[in-house]
């Protein structure tokens, strides 16, 4: 499964590509809702069974992308730890205060991508961005930063002309 | 000697100068690929520009090889400031450079 690293990747191999800085992040909610992921945006409920994980991904992010793609097979197999995993776009951020309509709790200025939350029974355990959170998350799927980033440098390394 | 540039984004290059926004030496800023502190990468070795991206402190035609890797859009905005500027991509490279993007070449300098 690899639908959210074709996005990324789609980006630059489409008809047009780079006229329309746009094109990935209006595709990616029609794509979360054919993934096993949900969409989550401001004022939707916040579960208050289990462990719910909010991952906020950027679309021109090859680690982000396949974190969720990582995600997204875990659901597929059942092997993922979470009872309920939601996503959004951090694009939707437009200025540094829209990321507390994710997370309340970000009181300081979100420097990289992913920013993600791990609630337990609707209360917010953590939260953390870039690195961090990419690792933290991808454990609970069954996976690690180290993974995802040797994972994208062999894509890259594919493409890159010798 | 070829001189090559990586302009911000995630994931540092190594031997390459490696430009980033000011707020790589805020304390909560760690290296996407390790989650490294910006020193740590410095003491390994690591070359950074810390520069806005809108005026790099850099000479017309001074670089063979710009590279982009998971950047946002060039040209846009996000909640950090203007992105990556092509017009600068285009002014610091050389005759013949070329400017490298996700590994895929994205524009040659005529």
């Amino acid at each position: 499964m690899s639908a959210f690293l074709d996005l990324f990747a789609s980006r630059f191999s489409r008809p047009g590509a780079g006229a329309d800085p746009t094109w990935a992040d209006r595709q990616f909610p029609a794509l979360v809702e054919r993934s096993p992921l949900r969409l989550w945006r401001p004022g939707d409920p916040i579960s208050s069974e289990g462990l719910r994980v909010l991952v906020g991904a950027a679309t021109w992010s090859g680690y982000d992308m396949r974190l969720l793609d990582v995600m997204a097979e875990a659901l597929g197999r059942g092997t993922a730890e979470p009872d309920v995993v939601e996503v959004f776009n951090v694009a939707d951020c437009l200025e540094p205060n829209d990321f507390r309509k994710y997370i309340p709790e970000i009181q300081r200025l979100v420097l990289q991508p992913p920013v993600a939350g791990l609630w337990s029974h609707g209360q917010l355990d953590w939260w953390g961005e870039g690195f961090e959170a990419r690792d933290r998350v991808a454990r609970l799927f069954g996976s690690g930063s180290a993974e995802i980033v040797a994972f994208i440098d062999e894509w890259r390394k594919a493409r890159t002309p010798a | 000697m070829a001189y090559r540039i990586n302009l911000g984004g995630e994931g540092e290059e190594p031997g390459v100068l490696n430009q980033q926004g000011r707020w790589v030496v805020w304390p909560s800023y760690g290296s996407s690929r390790t989650g490294e502190t910006l020193r740590q990468m410095v003491d390994a070795g690591h070359q950074f520009l810390i520069a806005d991206n809108v005026n790099l402190p850099l000479p017309d035609a001074s670089f063979d090889e710009v590279i982009t890797n998971n950047i946002p859009p060039v040209d846009s905005l996000t909640h950090l400031g203007p992105t990556v500027q092509t017009s600068e991509i285009r002014r610091i490279l050389k005759s013949g450079g070329q400017w490298v993007h996700d590994g895929v070449v994205q524009w040659v300098k005529p």
